[in-house]
């Protein structure tokens, strides 16, 4: 579950720019012959909705309602008694319950006549809201529609990714020098990032031939960002790195065996766009965006990983 | 672990048989990890996976997350619940079923195998419901854990600090100890508090009851307790109020035995209040269940009044009337139960006190 700090800011997070974000999407809506976009959201595929709203479900599961106009509603299967919360959290509309949030989509969908209806990552529905909707009304994947715009970031998220990184970077600083236990290691990051307002952390260790490899995926109010570091820091390949960051083209000190950069775009807070073999969606200029690197160094493997700005 | 493991595999090979299945396709992601966690000992913390398990043959672990593909040793996809569509879709001999319901991505589900997803489901359900003694125990040792965090919390309530901050105490000593998951949400303040939520940004202050449920998941099996502690001297309210929680908490662990049904129990608890005149505050107005099941999920069958589950043996469920209360806000105690053959034994250790720490 997600057991951080989760609260909006309306000077982090104002409410004009979800409501922009909403307008874009309301736009696409009639260029597709949408009748609505549905963008459901559990704590393992919270970022479409986090985006559009700030709601970030700690548990339970709900779905976001773009109509072509007004403001988005939610339907959420958490108890009544937890939507002053919800709007304390979030920007929403009407919030309506639903228990069973599969049947009360579908009956969403029918009272309003909702015909053709978008779902982001339609793939990703699970059955038991999928099921029921479907009858109903014809689901379309509208993954591609809300992909084309949820990057590139705004000034907004990128504040807030600078955040989770600077979060990420005290975490690995307070890992103490010689740790003899990964438990050691792993109650430094979760008390570090999570007494600087971290939503989440999730943190992975890997034994890399004589090295360590910790790899800290840090959200901060709903934007995810991942950092890692290889210890002991080997100093060439970490110059290699923050080059390469820069979009600058130097040659690696070692083998490069993987390169993977992800991004947002859709409801997973971070998805595979591109690896060593292929580019799977080309980012904008300005998108959020996480580097993910493995070297064999002539000593052994060596990782890294750190967030970055697409350029132009 | 790898008995445990051993058990609950026999157990599912066995079902699978029973039910005439030669492939079953388990779908989790970190909300819903416990099927696959019951068919192969795996927690998914990012993404989504899906497990194709023959069931005298090979399993394969398709994974969304490439970190997590290499933690666990499974393949990654961009899109697990295609790749396992094709995947099944070659096997046309073999015959599949899909579970649970819950977690099935919809690429997955759609397909030909939709009308296995209900009984699987059910499969599972009923296996992860009637408890192996040993899974029992795991629940009994997550126990230790948690009331052992408990004593974290409530050295971390101190005024001034953020209900984050709290959390920060008591997750980093879950992680020191080896356990990597921990279901938990707190309340703090007075009579305007009618439920717990993620930790957010308000201080402890003076005077304010602070409640929490913690539920850590040490090997894989959740424990919960659920205490209130109040900052500074409790009041006459407020020790009036937990008087009835107390009575309450007690009704509701004598009534678990085996026969007795979840409904039985939720009666008990809420019979206390009814005779309290705080009848109104045992509705969902104002609470959600009166406990629930526990083990490889957090929130397993609701112990309320309508529910019908009888219970058996091994069987562990949290039993917690936590509910608002007019005078004080929302109160919250509870106890993790293991039902026994002739009635239940506690497993958490904490005193049922409305505990003080100082201003």
């Amino acid at each position: 579950m997600r057991r951080g700090l989760i609260a909006w800011s309306k000077e982090q997070v104002p409410p004009s720019a979800l409501d922009a974000r909403v307008r874009r999407v309301q736009q696409a809506l009639g260029a597709q012959g949408l009748d609505a976009l549905l963008a459901y959201t559990n704590f393992t595929r919270p970022a479409a909705v986090s985006w559009l709203t700030h709601f970030i479900p700690y548990w339970s599961e709900a779905l976001v309602v773009v109509l072509p106009e007004g403001a988005p509603l939610l339907l959420a299967s958490l108890s009544k008694r937890m939507f002053p919360w919800a709007r304390e959290v979030s920007h929403v509309g009407e919030i309506v319950p639903a228990p069973d949030l599969g049947r009360a989509a579908a009956a969403f969908v029918e009272q309003r006549a909702l015909e053709h209806v978008g779902v982001v990552d339609l793939e990703h529905l699970p059955w038991s809201v999928a099921e029921p909707m479907g009858i109903g009304a014809e689901l379309v994947d509208a993954s591609e529609l809300f992909a084309a715009l949820r990057q590139p970031a705004d000034r907004y998220e990128n504040a807030l990714a600078a955040r989770a990184t600077q979060i990420a970077e005290r975490a690995l600083a307070a890992i103490p020098g010689q740790p003899p236990h990964a438990a050691e290691i792993l109650a430094a990051v979760e008390v570090t990032a999570r007494l600087e307002g971290a939503e989440e952390i999730i943190p992975r260790i890997s034994e890399i031939g004589d090295r360590t490899a910790v790899e800290l995926s840090v959200a901060y109010k709903g934007v995810w960002i991942r950092l890692c570091r290889t210890y002991p820091l080997v100093a060439d390949a970490e110059s290699w790195f923050k080059a390469v960051l820069q979009d600058h083209a130097v040659p690696p000190p070692g083998k490069l065996t993987r390169r993977t950069v992800e991004s947002c775009i859709g409801s997973s807070p971070l998805s595979v766009v591109e690896d060593q073999d292929r580019v799977y969606r080309r980012l904008p200029a300005g998108a959020q965006a996480v580097l993910s690197v493995r070297l064999n160094l002539e000593d052994g493997p060596w990782r890294a990983a750190a967030p970055f700005l697409v350029r132009a | 672990m790898d008995d445990l493991k051993a058990q609950r595999h026999r157990r599912l090979t066995a079902a699978m048989a029973e039910a005439g299945i030669d492939v079953l396709a388990i779908a989790a992601n970190p909300w819903r990890s416990d099927y696959l966690r019951y068919a192969l000992d795996v927690t998914v913390v990012e993404g989504t996976a899906i497990a194709l398990i023959e069931r005298y043959g090979a399993t394969r672990l398709l994974l969304e997350s490439p970190a997590e593909a290499e933690r666990l040793g499974g393949e990654w996809t961009r899109s697990p619940p295609t790749l396992a569509a094709e995947i099944l879709g070659s096997l046309k001999t073999k015959r599949i079923a899909l579970a649970p319901r819950q977690a099935l991505p919809y690429a997955l589900a759609r397909g030909p195998y939709r009308e296995s997803i209900g009984p699987a489901t059910a499969m599972l359900d009923r296996l992860m419901l009637y408890k192996l003694p040993a899974e029992a125990e795991a629940v009994k040792r997550a126990a230790v854990l948690a009331d052992e965090g408990y004593r974290i919390f409530r050295d971390a309530a101190r005024v001034g600090r953020a209900e984050y901050e709290l959390v920060a105490d008591v997750e980093a000593f879950f992680r020191s100890r080896g356990c990597p998951e921990n279901f938990m949400i707190l309340g703090s303040g007075g009579v305007e508090v009618r439920g717990m939520h993620p930790p957010g940004e308000r201080r402890i202050a003076r005077g304010d009851l602070v409640t929490t449920e913690l539920t850590p998941c040490p090997e894989g099996y959740y424990a919960q307790i659920c205490r209130t502690l109040v900052v500074g001297e409790p009041n006459d309210a407020q020790r009036r109020a937990f008087s009835v929680y107390l009575e309450a908490l007690e009704a509701g662990v004598a009534a678990v035995r085996p026969g007795a049904t979840m409904g039985d129990v939720a009666r008990a608890e809420n019979e206390v209040f009814r005779r309290h005149g705080l009848g109104d505050y045992v509705t969902s107005e104002y609470t959600r269940v009166r406990g629930h099941g526990i083990g490889l999920y957090v929130d397993g069958p609701a112990v309320l009044e309508d529910v019908t589950l009888a219970l058996e043996a091994d069987m562990t469920l949290i039993v917690h009337p936590n509910t608002y209360h007019p005078e004080v806000g929302y109160m919250v105690l509870g106890d993790t139960v293991r039902v026994t053959a002739n009635g239940c034994e506690v497993l958490c250790r904490t005193p049922r006190e409305l505990i003080c720490v100082a201003a």
